[in-house]
């Protein structure tokens, strides 16, 4: 490759995309959009070696690079432009460098993969097959392929490939994990488990494994472990999609465990919770409900603990400790009230509307 | 000028599938750094001419030339064309030379300095659009057949995307209409898109991802990795190209004799 040299050029501002900026910072000339698109199009310069100088004027912006010592590779560019998410250029890239180094298992590697996120499977399968005869113990490409081969559909394939992962490399987190999912997928439930337990243990904060493990142990009806195992999940990162499934599961755990313990399909200590909140609420505005039901919502991202009868909750907007349930049918009472057509996630509905005759009932005396 | 040993082989290659010799000369006055004409209605040779005087070897750009001959006599002689440009593209140029805000109405350009104006852009445009795409091509089967001549053609890139970045400055863009502008600029940006990834170099790519115009540019990416690398894919790709900038039917495809 040849030496880089100093690159120049001058972008007129009528040509910059605002949208790419934050909202407040669109405003072509104001100081705030100098700033922010000084930051953007240094961040382009970023991992490629080398400095880039800057300057945002009223009518254009002059940007100077200036060389580093290091030399940036052609993979390493490919593999930034995966990292973006620039899969066509990625791709071209790719292909190019596959045809003067049909031998590299790292460019087969890339594009296969590349191609598999993309949907491209048949010629993922094929690259990724073609690095792995080349470098039997690249654990990272074996993966890729059970990937691809999951994607098509062709688990028995795949469960073949994560095993050869796993066997080579025991203390690959993302072998165990690839490995116990599928044998999940195919009915294997307590080897999954021990194979995704296996995973949480070699790293403890990989949601994807404690995700693995909690559906896992639900298969295997160990309720307690998966509710464990779901409770961890969303301690990881409570804000990601994985997290709300996780949220959702556990709920519908609770609601399993919770209407097992009833007589006749009616909880009648949740009726009495749910006679109490219409009476409370009865009292209070919209607006001050509104306030309880959403605080106990947030309290609630985490799983409110039904099943448990110990009064532990507290609520600013409420004085008193509650239980788990007592908290979740003032939620449900609240949400009626506020929206009716709502999803709780908590099926209290035989018990509200048995509150709701009783309370009614007793208007009427 | 002494060619090198890769560039005598390629121009062999290009007489034995042609059935006419090539012929390589000198010309100064050139505008770009080399051009082909073709043997046609019985012209005894292909003529290659490049410019002696662009400071660097000619090895890559005569090699170039000779793989868009090449690209076409791989096609069928029935499925071989010749790119020409409309009167329709160049009047349309024309028409938005003279509109509203234009830079002839703002300057009060002579008729001698627009028709200038409107052939340089037009003729570029249309070479840029011709030349591009399926150059990106010829290049992948340079580098990847004729590795001694990858310095040459490093050295090209570069130097053409230092040159293609000039059209980002305020000068150019209010000189060229818009959709003339956004056509080149989409282009370029492709084209750094391609050698950023070739070179592992980003900064020449970095400036068009800035612009407006840079979704077009992955477009123009995006297609030219989807339709196969096939020399009878390639009036197909220019097609495509041409349709994403809003060029259909500044140029048609007539039969090549």
């Amino acid at each position: 490759m040849s030496k880089q040299e100093e690159y120049h050029y001058t972008l007129s501002l009528e040509n910059f995309d605002v949208s790419l900026l934050p909202q407040d910072a669109r405003t072509l000339g104001t100081p705030a959009f100098r700033e922010a698109a000084g930051r953007f199009l240094q961040g382009h310069f970023e991992g490629f070696g080398g400095r880039a100088t800057i300057a945002v004027s009223s009518k254009q912006i002059e940007v100077h690079w200036t060389p580093s010592s290091e030399k940036a590779s052609p993979l390493a560019g490919a593999v930034s432009m995966l990292e973006k998410g620039e899969y066509a250029a990625a791709v071209m890239t790719l292909r190019f460098l596959l045809s003067v180094q049909p031998d590299d298992v790292e460019v087969l590697y890339n594009l296969g993969m590349a191609l598999s996120d993309t949907g491209q499977l048949d010629e993922a399968v094929s690259w990724l097959r073609r690095a792995v005869e080349l470098a039997p113990t690249f654990v990272e490409a074996r993966i890729a392929l059970g990937m691809a081969f999951q994607r098509q559909g062709k688990n028995a394939e795949a469960l073949d490939a994560f095993k050869e992962a796993v066997e080579q490399r025991p203390d690959y987190v993302s072998a165990q994990r690839n490995y116990g999912a599928c044998l999940l997928k195919m009915g294997h439930t307590q080897e999954a488990v021990e194979h995704l337990r296996k995973a949480t243990e070699l790293d403890s904060n990989d949601q994807r494994a404690w995700f693995g493990l909690a559906q896992a142990c639900e298969e295997a009806e160990d309720w307690k472990g998966a509710d464990e195992a779901y409770k961890r999940v969303i301690a990881l990162d409570e804000f990601n999609d994985i997290a709300e499934t996780a949220r959702q599961a556990r709920s519908r755990l609770a609601q399993g465990s919770f209407r097992q313990s009833g007589t006749a399909g009616v909880r009648m200590d949740a009726v009495m919770y749910c006679l109490g909140a219409l009476q409370r609420f009865g009292q209070m505005t919209p607006d001050e409900v509104k306030k309880i039901a959403y605080e106990i919502a947030m309290l609630g991202r985490t799983g409110l603990a039904v099943n448990d009868p110990a009064p532990k909750y507290r609520l600013k907007s409420m004085e008193g400790e509650f239980s788990g349930l007592h908290l979740a049918c003032f939620m449900y009472v609240g949400f009626k009230q506020l929206m009716p057509d709502a999803d709780m996630g908590f099926d209290l509905a035989k018990e509200y509307v048995a509150a709701k005759v009783m309370h009614e009932a007793k208007g009427k005396k | 000028m002494e060619l090198r040993e890769t560039t005598r082989l390629i121009i062999s290659q290009v007489e034995k599938v042609t059935g006419i010799p090539v012929h390589v000369a000198e010309e100064r006055s050139l505008k770009t750094l080399a051009v082909v004409r073709m043997a046609r209605e019985g012209a005894p040779a292909h003529v290659i001419a490049f410019n002696p005087t662009a400071n660097m070897a000619p090895d890559y750009h005569i090699s170039c030339e000779c793989g868009f001959m090449l690209r076409l006599y791989a096609c069928p002689l029935e499925a071989r064309r010749k790119f020409v440009a409309t009167p329709q593209g160049r009047r349309e140029v024309e028409t938005m030379l003279k509109g509203p805000n234009s830079v002839v109405v703002k300057m009060r350009l002579p008729a001698s300095m627009q028709n200038q104006l409107r052939d340089q852009l037009f003729d570029g445009l249309m070479l840029q659009l011709r030349s591009m795409a399926i150059g990106m091509r010829v290049d992948r089967w340079l580098r990847r057949d004729y590795p001694d001549l990858n310095t040459l053609q490093e050295a090209s890139a570069r130097k053409q995307m230092q040159d293609n970045s000039q059209a980002l400055g305020p000068e150019v863009q209010q000189m060229a209409p818009e959709k003339i502008y956004r056509a080149n600029v989409a282009m370029n940006g492709a084209f750094a898109s391609f050698w950023s990834g070739i070179l592992g170099d980003g900064r020449f790519v970095a400036p068009y991802k800035a612009t407006k115009h840079w979704s077009l540019s992955a477009r123009l990416l995006e297609i030219e990795s989807q339709i196969p690398d096939n020399p009878t894919e390639d009036f197909r790709l220019v097609d495509e190209w041409a349709r994403e900038c809003g060029l259909t039917g500044w140029y048609a495809w007539e039969p090549y004799e």
